[in-house]
């Protein structure tokens, strides 16, 4: 129920959650900015580019474990932007995620609650466009945590996931997609993108906006790409 | 986990000049860095209040008469010079690329002066380049039929056998031929088909050509001039183009070709240098270096200018070999730090010389699980270098030799036990060892061990006495009445061993100073000015130094400049009948600085008791 009038009334389902109890300021504020237009031209808006590491694939079961994030303003990456957040899931990471993401349990332990990670990034998301690549991942973590921390089903959020960009084009231009050809790191090298070892949710951040800014003038003009376009 | 983990430092932090900037500068600068891309053959519009850094790609700079004046690649800089911000930028590959608020940046190094030298030069040189645009037009303005190597394009039927034409590209030593019919153009067969086409595939010899020809290739008009030929080869990704008229087979020219045409300009050289898939391509390359010398020379670069190109050729060939070896091997197992030592290490090199290398393996590092891959990736590559000119270190330093590729711990104990029992054979050592640069791989490894090996050579006097008892051995051959002592070489009767009597006692003379205040920077003249900065040496003392310096390696790189524009071999010994007399007395006084410098050392290192 609450999709459907997300979907079709999207400004008067916002404003129902401003009635919600338990926001938090930096919610309220997020909420308070109506989405940003379908119509805008992309060289006009702000976009954050984000990548969450998380113990598993299923939002109900696993956490989040960091966040890295970095913003692309005039369609230049701001590496000033860029920041990283490691979030303590209170469990123990079992051997297989360590190995993938070199976060050990005591690097953890040092980490933020969900619930402050939360907040920075409603602070980073304010007024921005959001770009993931493969939205699966960071759309339904962060419906989860909403639900959990402020009892929200479904945040009203922009997402631009640069996996679908790819994979529309590529349907379009060659009618299939070849398995695997959709990994970032198989699209960088696509767009003449430098190869890089890092491996952590910034670095991905990263890599994902560049990822992003080769999409786009491999479009055309920018001028006259509007956000829909992306979408 | 921070921005000092982040690509951007590894990558700003190999980058020239930045390869002085320390870890807070270097973060600064980061956080200042704005990333844009752009697609292939878009524009990029300069702002003047930016610096420009490719990340990755190719930039082609033209000016206002689209004359071709130069191409950029990975980490070149745009955008410090007034005069070239109104030139067109255009990319030539995608490309990624940093920009940088200016202002920031030369207020964040105001402190230092080699940095702003880094730029001044690149502007300089870019100013000579405009002058000596319309000479170098001259050359690829002539249409390519008169570039061509004698018109020979050798015309063959499509008829013919594979085996016929392979016989007739090997006795005419040509690397493609045109396949005609009817004295129309249909076919291209070139050197790459043999590999790709016929012994790949494993086809029969006697099949006819047309098999294995690239049908209707793409050709180019016979009054086109040489940048068109140029950037069609680029653009196409190909190095042979048939040279049409009328329709009509008249000639072929190759990327080699325009090569030759251009061997003065060492941002085509590395180009080439970057796109070579075989040793034997970079051999080519290699042998343009005595010309590039020459052309450098005769287009009055400045002294380090020359020698950082020479060494900057040099060093890419290097780079591109250890790429090709980790294409044929697959990603190491374990991080390494490929280092060069001696004058390639101090970019100093005029010529070939002898190559001094090793590999600094991370403590991972497992002989029975790696040793194998890391032996095979360093013969590939010295192997290579050897072909290139860059012979085979007679005292065997090299990576190839296990001794010298070894794990971080391991240099760390090699550096102590130098430092610490300076015998005659560690002090031989180290005028090797202790002029070192990462040019490939893991940079951090070495990063790793300096701080300590130079924290160490700083605090051991008795190290640094018998370094500078080491560097009193060759002395400026002058005599007690300021006339020259000159040596016998070959048929000359009087001639000078400007290396070795005057260009190693300066080079030493840095070292010993700059080991014993810690000071990491190893290219000669950047030590002099360090040492002058923290007012190790005095401000007249090296600034006399650094000009005898340039001055004797001037008049060495003239001798040899002639000598290759006569044909010879280059060498070190300079016959004094060659030296104008003006020189001979600037030359004196050089050799004077050198003296009184060296007897200051003396007594600063009290060398006399040892």
């Amino acid at each position: 129920m609450n999709k459907l009038v997300s979907y079709f009334l999207p400004k008067y389902y916002q404003k129902s959650l401003l009635l919600k109890p338990n926001l938090s300021p930096a919610l309220k504020q997020y909420l308070l900015k109506p989405l940003v237009h379908k119509k805008t031209r992309i060289q006009d808006i702000e976009f954050l580019v984000l990548d969450f590491e998380t113990t598993g694939l299923n939002p109900s079961k696993e956490k989040i474990i960091s966040m890295g994030y970095t913003v692309i303003k005039d369609l230049h990456l701001l590496a000033a932007s860029s920041g990283h957040l490691l979030i303590n899931p209170k469990q123990s990471l079992t051997e297989e995620n360590v190995s993938i993401h070199q976060l050990t349990d005591d690097d953890l332990r040092q980490g933020v609650g969900l619930k402050y990670a939360m907040e920075q990034l409603f602070i980073e998301m304010r007024n921005r466009v959001v770009i993931v690549h493969f939205d699966n991942i960071e759309k339904r973590f962060i419906n989860c945590a909403c639900q959990k921390l402020y009892q929200i089903n479904h945040l009203p959020i922009m997402i631009i996931d640069t996996l679908k960009i790819e994979n529309i084009k590529m349907m379009n231009t060659q009618g299939y997609v070849r398995p695997g050809s959709l990994r970032l790191f198989s699209l960088r090298e696509r767009y003449n993108l430098p190869r890089y070892k890092a491996h952590n949710a910034m670095q991905d951040a990263i890599s994902t906006a560049e990822l992003f800014l080769a999409q786009v003038s491999h479009m055309g003009d920018s001028n006259s790409i509007e956000l829909d376009d992306l979408m | 986990m921070d921005i000092e983990d982040l690509e951007v430092i590894d990558f700003l932090k190999s980058t020239l000049p930045l390869d002085s900037a320390n870890s807070l500068q270097l973060e600064s600068l980061v956080k200042e860095i704005r990333i844009g891309y752009r697609k292939r053959k878009h524009t990029l519009t300069l702002k003047p209040d930016f610096l420009y850094l490719v990340r990755k790609g190719a930039i082609l700079i033209e000016d206002e008469n689209e004359q071709l004046f130069s191409i950029l690649g990975e980490r070149q800089w745009l955008g410090y010079s007034a005069q070239l911000v109104l030139y067109s930028h255009s990319c030539q590959e995608d490309t990624l690329y940093y920009k940088i608020p200016k202002k920031l940046f030369f207020e964040l190094f105001s402190e230092q002066s080699s940095v702003h030298q880094f730029f001044i030069d690149a502007g300089l040189e870019s100013s000579i380049k405009v002058q000596n645009i319309t000479k170098q037009n001259s050359l690829l303005n002539n249409s390519v039929l008169s570039m061509s190597r004698a018109n020979d394009a050798y015309l063959i039927d499509p008829s013919t056998s594979i085996r016929d034409v392979a016989m007739l590209m090997s006795s005419k030593n040509v690397t493609s031929v045109v396949v005609t019919q009817n004295n129309m153009l249909s076919g291209i067969v070139t050197d790459r088909a043999f590999c790709t086409k016929v012994a790949a595939a494993g086809l029969d010899v006697s099949s006819p050509v047309s098999d294995i020809m690239t049908i209707n290739p793409i050709s180019i008009a016979h009054y086109k001039s040489g940048i068109e030929a140029m950037l069609l080869m680029a653009n196409s990704h190909i190095r042979h183009l048939p040279i049409l008229k009328n329709n009509q087979v008249v000639g072929m020219i190759t990327a080699a070709d325009l090569l030759r045409k251009q061997s003065h300009n060492v941002v085509f050289l590395i180009n080439e240098v970057l796109v070579s898939e075989t040793v034997k391509d970079l051999k080519k390359i290699s042998e343009q270096v005595p010309l590039l010398l020459q052309h450098s020379f005769e287009s009055n670069m400045d002294e380090h200018d020359i020698t950082y190109s020479i060494s900057s050729v040099g060093r890419s060939i290097n780079q591109q070999l250890l790429k090709q070896a980790e294409g044929l091997l697959g990603l190491p197992p374990v991080p390494y730090a490929w280092v060069v030592a001696g004058s390639q290490a101090r970019s100093e090199q005029i010529a070939h010389t002898d190559q001094d290398n090793l590999l600094i393996l991370s403590d991972d590092y497992d002989e029975k699980l790696h040793g194998e891959y890391f032996s095979k990736l360093t013969h590939y590559v010295c192997d290579g270098l050897n072909e290139c000119g860059y012979i085979y270190c007679p005292g065997d330093v090299m990576a190839t030799n296990p001794k010298w590729r070894q794990r971080v711990s391991v240099w760390r104990s090699y550096f102590n036990s130098w430092i610490l029992s300076p015998d005659p054979k560690a002090l031989m050592y180290s005028s090797i060892f202790f002029d070192l640069k990462c040019i490939y791989g893991s940079s951090e490894l070495l990063d790793e061990l300096l701080p300590d090996v130079l924290n160490k050579t700083r605090k051991n006097t008795i190290f640094q006495s018998h370094m500078a008892h080491n560097a009193e051995h060759y002395v400026p051959p002058l005599g007690f009445f300021r006339n020259f002592i000159v040596d016998h070489h070959g048929t000359d009767k009087k001639t000078l061993d400007l290396k070795k009597k005057g260009v190693v006692p300066i080079v030493d003379f840095a070292r010993v100073y700059a080991l014993s205040k810690g000071i990491r920077v190893v290219n000669t003249q950047d030590r002099l000015r360090e040492l002058m900065d923290i007012k190790a040496l005095s401000r007249s003392g090296s600034s006399d130094l650094i000009e005898a310096y340039k001055f004797i390696n001037l008049v060495r790189i003239e001798h040899q400049s002639r000598q290759i524009k006569s044909g010879n071999a280059a060498n070190n010994f300079v016959p004094t009948k060659e030296i104008s007399s003006l020189d001979q007395k600037h030359l004196k006084d050089a050799f004077g600085i050198v003296s009184n410098m060296q007897s200051a050392m003396s007594s600063h290192y009290q060398t006399s008791i040892l």
